[in-house]
């Protein structure tokens, strides 16, 4: 069964100044992944009660998890040197994005998360029932359950765009480093542009919070950036 | 590589009553039976048995044995947690005797993740481990700003502090505290860590901090190694 679910109007032309829902079911992850990444080769030589704590932050985090994600597209009204301007003056100062985004006409901004619910369940494993086993593998069930996510909505913007004409460019994102070709060297782009980023959508009310420090809320949220280019189509 | 093995404190029959057995206590920490490890230290606490003789022949034989063995990397952290549990659930029922016995701490340590990231099980693990293992943790939680690492520094006179990062986006703010520290005059006083998955012996020279914790064992070993190192006094 397909877990994707658009909520927005699929009529509405890629190129809108609306701010998008996308929704998913929560993606399939599995006990033996949870278990290899706590560098467990082989599930079968592990204790039960390891295993079974695995399987159950499987199914937690599978119930508690509601992926859903916000996104607008916005024209690029300049490169300017050590930066991109974008309409009403909101500006992302960050000198590898010109080269990054050569070609591109659009950005495509996103937040996504999984929702608040394993947030509450790990605090109150970890405070109330002390349960760290448990909130161990739950914390990892919902990085892989949000990464599956993204990339499931990645996907599935790529063939929305590529029906309009429009290409993805590498999703980007404020507090990663990048190569910059022209200096040779890799450079961060400062994670307090997460301010500048969340300003594209507006006053549009979105699924995640972005907090004074960069961080956002819930815990388990991504947040993000697509350059837009034409499809070639010669 | 060979087998950890059990230590067993010596003369440790000196130090309870005749009929008193520990090997049960010790299997009990060591497989994680949090339930059997609390009954049993509450037998050894009504049988007038001195707090500090649970601590070091009850309960640390079993933890010490899991912490080799993961040293040895023959068992992973969910391994150790399962252990931590039962470890804590004996030291909450001793903590009270050890304290009005006057016991001091290992050291105090500062311990929080950085600004900008909101995630706390790596910082919780490391916690658990460092006050098993004596020492008084103050845990500042998720997102703490650099200011804060200070203040609460200054205010407790910490001998040590661990800054945690799980997000490559927000590892940077490491560096950034450990500056407001020098900043402020106080870099010498403390001795700083840093831990999280995107951090590395590299990344700990980098931002100029005293140690890196690999994982939450790494971490109580190098506390335990940075305290006998000097610093500059509070004064």
């Amino acid at each position: 069964m397909n877990h994707l679910s658009r909520s927005n109007n699929p009529a509405v032309s890629f190129i809108t100044p609306q701010v998008r829902q996308w929704s998913c079911q929560p993606p399939p992850i599995d006990a033996p992944r949870l278990l290899r990444i706590h560098r467990y080769k082989n599930p079968d030589n592990v204790r039960p009660v390891i295993r079974q704590a695995a399987e159950n932050a499987v199914q937690v985090a599978t119930k508690l998890s509601a992926p859903v994600a916000s996104y607008v597209v916005v024209k690029i009204e300049a490169f300017e040197r050590g930066g991109v301007l974008f309409p009403g003056g909101i500006r992302f100062s960050f000198p590898a994005m010109e080269e990054r985004l050569a070609g591109c006409e659009h950005l495509l901004a996103f937040v996504m998360t999984i929702g608040p619910g394993l947030d509450t369940h790990t605090i109150e494993l970890l405070e109330d029932r002390f349960e760290p086993l448990d909130a161990l593998f739950l914390e990892a069930a919902g990085r892989l359950m949000i990464e599956a996510a993204t990339k499931d909505m990645a996907a599935e913007l790529k063939r929305e765009a590529a029906k309009s004409g429009w290409r993805l460019s590498m999703r980007m994102g404020p507090g990663y480093e990048y190569l910059f070709k022209k200096s040779g060297q890799r450079i961060r782009w400062d994670l307090t542009e997460q301010t500048e980023l969340f300003q594209l959508f507006g006053e549009a009310s979105l699924p995640v919070t972005l907090m004074p420090s960069s961080a956002m809320l819930p815990k388990m949220s991504r947040s993000g950036i697509f350059g837009l280019s034409r499809i070639d189509l010669k | 590589m060979s087998e950890p093995e059990l230590e067993i404190p010596e003369n440790w029959e000196s130090r309870v009553p005749g009929d008193w057995e520990w090997q049960s206590l010790w299997t009990a920490v060591e497989e994680g039976d949090n339930d059997y490890s609390g009954e049993r230290v509450q037998q050894a606490i009504d049988a007038d048995i001195d707090a500090r003789v649970i601590l070091d022949d009850g309960l640390f034989p079993g933890f010490n044995l899991q912490g080799n063995r993961f040293s040895e990397q023959l068992i992973f952290i969910p391994e150790m947690l399962i252990t931590a549990r039962a470890m804590k659930t004996g030291l909450a029922l001793i903590r009270p005797l050890l304290a009005a016995a006057a016991e001091k701490p290992l050291g105090t340590f500062v311990i929080g993740t950085v600004l900008g990231d909101m995630h706390d099980i790596g910082q919780s693990i490391v916690t658990i481990m460092l006050e098993n293992a004596g020492f008084n943790v103050i845990n500042l939680g998720t997102d703490v700003h650099p200011d804060k690492f200070i203040e609460t520094a200054i205010a407790e006179k910490a001998d040590l502090i661990g800054f945690s990062a799980l997000l490559s986006t927000t590892v940077y703010y490491q560096k950034v505290t450990i500056d407001e520290f020098k900043n402020s005059g106080h870099r010498d006083k403390v001795h700083i860590l840093i831990g999280g998955a995107p951090t590395s012996q590299e990344w700990a020279d980098e931002c100029g901090a005293d140690g890196w914790g690999k994982d939450a064992m790494a971490a109580v070993i190098l506390a335990r190694d940075l305290m006998s190192e000097s610093r500059v006094a509070w004064s």
